[in-house]
């Protein structure tokens, strides 16, 4: 009874409820026991549920909706099996953190995570949506003092996501007839609302801030985690709800772009890798709106390698975070001395970002760039080539050489803990295995959302390799000729503004003004309605209190006269304005 | 110092680390970029002979052996060339948004 239930149960359940059971764990092994093993659970139980003709399960119908919440088909599976693979990752990373509320809100963001990837109808999509907002809070929170106010804003931004999403979603149900997430596009009711709210999610250009002023504050363990889920959550949705939508060509190309620029100026190096981030979002955003098998394949290679290489990234950085007490590239250089195991991490990192080949992004990326040229649209395919260059600048070179090389900063510091150390080591057999010619990349491709497809795609054929080798040394050949020529600019510390300037800045001192001018007009309020009804009431003292006017001793003729004054007025106006 | 963060100004080098000292070498770092111009040497004169079956239009003549080359060599000057007049837009004080340095642990 209870197996044949199993189909119907979401996976995600299972991490949530370890989440939950984390709360209430006194025990520091039980919590790192249990973020080991449900994500472990929840890959199990997708691999044992997948069934590939009853995609849909877990269907009820609740207030006159039809729920279905889980669907486990060829497009979800990908996302959910690498996300149980990060789960399983993190949970290793942050095996010395001693923390309920982080270990508590990691298992619960990543089950929300994993929900949303499974949902079948766009209620459910919603509500793990918020869920991720709700626990990855607290992740950023950990951070520290600092953290607080990016912390608020993160989460402003996420609600704004949910209840754009929400309202889009109501739109469209009452248009189409039900709730079901499938291929919803920009012209029906509700399109476009839902659009933005998953761009926001997805770092769309203008409402991406939120990814680089919440991840560096986070803590050492929530930003590896933050980067995991949240983003790649909003790839899928983009892809089960606008591929194909050309829109989407041209803000990839702008995600892949403006970060670069950002990137290469920044100098905390985990902010550098939130604009990496980005960029890395641009080619899968990009890949969606050109919506062919190949570029939907490409994605979800791209998106399972990128959460493998940035996990990794931002491990190695978190790691120098954790040991040497800052990220700052002026403040670092050298650690290779010192940390020779994270370096070598960090470099299969870097290089599996930058498409070498043999590494990770080599096979998947390239997927989506050739869609791209395929659908002839060479501009933009040009613009992708430059934003591949701009890939090896920051995350390529920028952060091992600041990090581990560049001028010794003279710190000498313990290599990294075993957990973290083994952490980043099985993140970087992946990104070695799945670039793997013989046999690697094709155990990636099998899981791709077309596979037949995705096997015709050749990615070690001697052009490919000499071209992507040719852009790669290039831009090293530019880097070490900038960098003899004493034009490579120094890191320097600074903040660095962003389009958030705008609200942080004027957008906060309209705010506080208006605040401001609301407290003196209500002020201003308060005291002419109590001075007019101070007036009012003198006056009334005046007339009526036994010392006012009309309580003095009058004739009673006058007093008649009055009355009939008052009388005929009234038939006056009666007559004349009736 | 925090024995937290272990940091000491002395101290031993990773044994590991003591194998790649050499990366360290002024010599190494000098000549770092004949890597790079054999790399590029190596690739244009191989792609003589795996020509690209399906060139951009832009990969005529010359441009057919060395268009990967100019596009990663011209986009990573012009990036790094433009953090100078970018960082003197948009660089401002550490503590800018009075919120505290940015995390360090």
């Amino acid at each position: 009874m209870m197996f044949d239930m199993l189909p119907h149960i979401n996976p995600a359940l299972v991490i949530i409820l370890a989440g939950v059971l984390c709360i209430f764990s006194p025990s520091h092994f039980v919590r790192k026991a249990l973020m080991i093993v449900a994500p472990v659970l929840a890959g199990m139980m997708i691999f044992q549920t997948y069934d590939p003709i009853n995609t849909l399960r877990g269907q009820f119908t609740f207030a006159g909706i039809d729920f279905t919440t889980v669907r486990i088909d060829r497009l979800s599976m990908i996302w959910g099996y690498v996300f149980c693979l990060a789960g399983l990752i993190n949970g290793i990373f942050a095996f010395h953190e001693k923390c309920k509320i982080s270990d508590s809100c990691a298992l619960i963001y990543t089950g929300a995570g994993l929900g949303a990837v499974f949902a079948g109808d766009l209620i459910t999509l919603f509500m793990f949506w918020e869920l991720t907002a709700i626990s990855s809070v607290f992740l950023v929170w950990r951070g520290g003092p600092t953290a607080y106010a990016a912390g608020m804003r993160y989460l402003g931004w996420h609600v704004l996501s949910g209840v754009l999403l929400l309202a889009g979603a109501i739109m469209y149900g009452r248009y189409a007839g039900n709730y079901d997430f499938n291929n919803i596009g920009l012209d029906v009711p509700g399109g476009w609302l839902m659009l933005f709210g998953i761009g926001i999610k997805a770092g769309f250009p203008l409402l991406h801030t939120w990814i680089q002023d919440a991840y560096p504050k986070a803590s050492v363990t929530g930003t590896v985690v933050l980067a995991t889920f949240s983003t790649k959550m909003a790839i899928y949705a983009l892809a089960r709800g606008y591929a194909g939508t050309e829109i989407l060509i041209y803000i990839g190309v702008i995600m892949t772009l403006f970060p670069v620029f950002f990137a290469v100026i920044e100098n905390d190096l985990r902010k550098v890798l939130a604009y990496s981030l980005n960029n890395q979002l641009g080619f899968m955003v990009c890949g969606i709106g050109v919506g062919s098998a190949m570029a939907l394949n490409g994605v979800a290679g791209q998106v399972v390698v990128h959460i493998i290489f940035k996990s990794l990234l931002f491990m190695s950085m978190g790691a120098v975070l954790h040991r040497v007490g800052t990220a700052k590239a002026s403040e670092l250089g050298g650690l290779f001395r010192s940390m020779p195991l994270t370096t070598i991490a960090c470099l299969i990192g870097a290089a599996s970002i930058a498409a070498f080949p043999l590494f990770a992004a080599f096979v998947t990326k390239s997927m989506i760039i050739a869609a791209v040229f395929e659908n002839h649209n060479y501009i933009v395919f040009l613009l992708l080539l430059f934003a591949s260059a701009g890939v090896m600048e920051h995350s390529g070179i920028k952060v091992p050489f600041f990090a581990f090389f560049a001028h010794d900063s003279g710190r000498r510091v313990k290599e990294a803990p075993t957990n973290m150390l083994l952490a980043m080591g099985i993140a970087a057999a992946f990104c070695l295995v799945l670039a793997w010619p013989f046999g690697g990349y094709q155990m990636l491709f099998a899981l791709m959302p077309e596979p037949e497809i995705a096997m015709e795609y050749i990615p070690y054929t001697g052009n490919h390799i000499l071209t992507q080798l040719q852009l790669l040394f290039a831009a090293m050949f530019a880097f070490a000729m900038l960098k003899r020529l004493g034009i490579y600019p120094d890191e320097k510390r600074a903040q660095i503004l962003d389009i958030d300037y705008l609200w942080r800045k004027p957008g906060l001192a309209i705010a506080k003004w208006s605040d401001g001018m609301m407290t003196r007009y209500e002020a201003y309020q308060t005291r002419f309605v109590k001075q007019t009804a101070d007036k009012a009431a003198k006056r009334l003292y005046q007339v009526f209190s036994p010392a006012g006017s009309f309580s003095q001793d009058a004739p009673s003729g006058v007093a008649a006269l009055m009355t009939a004054c008052i009388l005929a007025l009234a038939l006056f106006l009666v007559y004349f304005i009736r | 110092m925090s024995e937290r963060n272990n940091v000491t100004e002395q101290g031993d080098i990773h044994p590991l680390a003591k194998k790649f000292l050499w990366l360290d070498s002024p010599k190494v770092k000098k000549n770092f970029i004949w890597l790079s111009v054999s790399g590029l040497v190596m690739t244009t004169v191989l792609m003589i002979f795996y020509p690209n079956k399906h060139p951009a239009p832009w990969e005529v003549g010359p441009m057919k052996l060395i268009a990967y080359g100019v596009i990663g060599g011209f986009a990573y000057t012009f990036v790094v060339l433009s953090a100078k007049p970018l960082f003197a837009m948009l660089s401002r004080p550490e503590n800018f948004y009075g919120e505290g340095d940015d995390h360090d642990v």
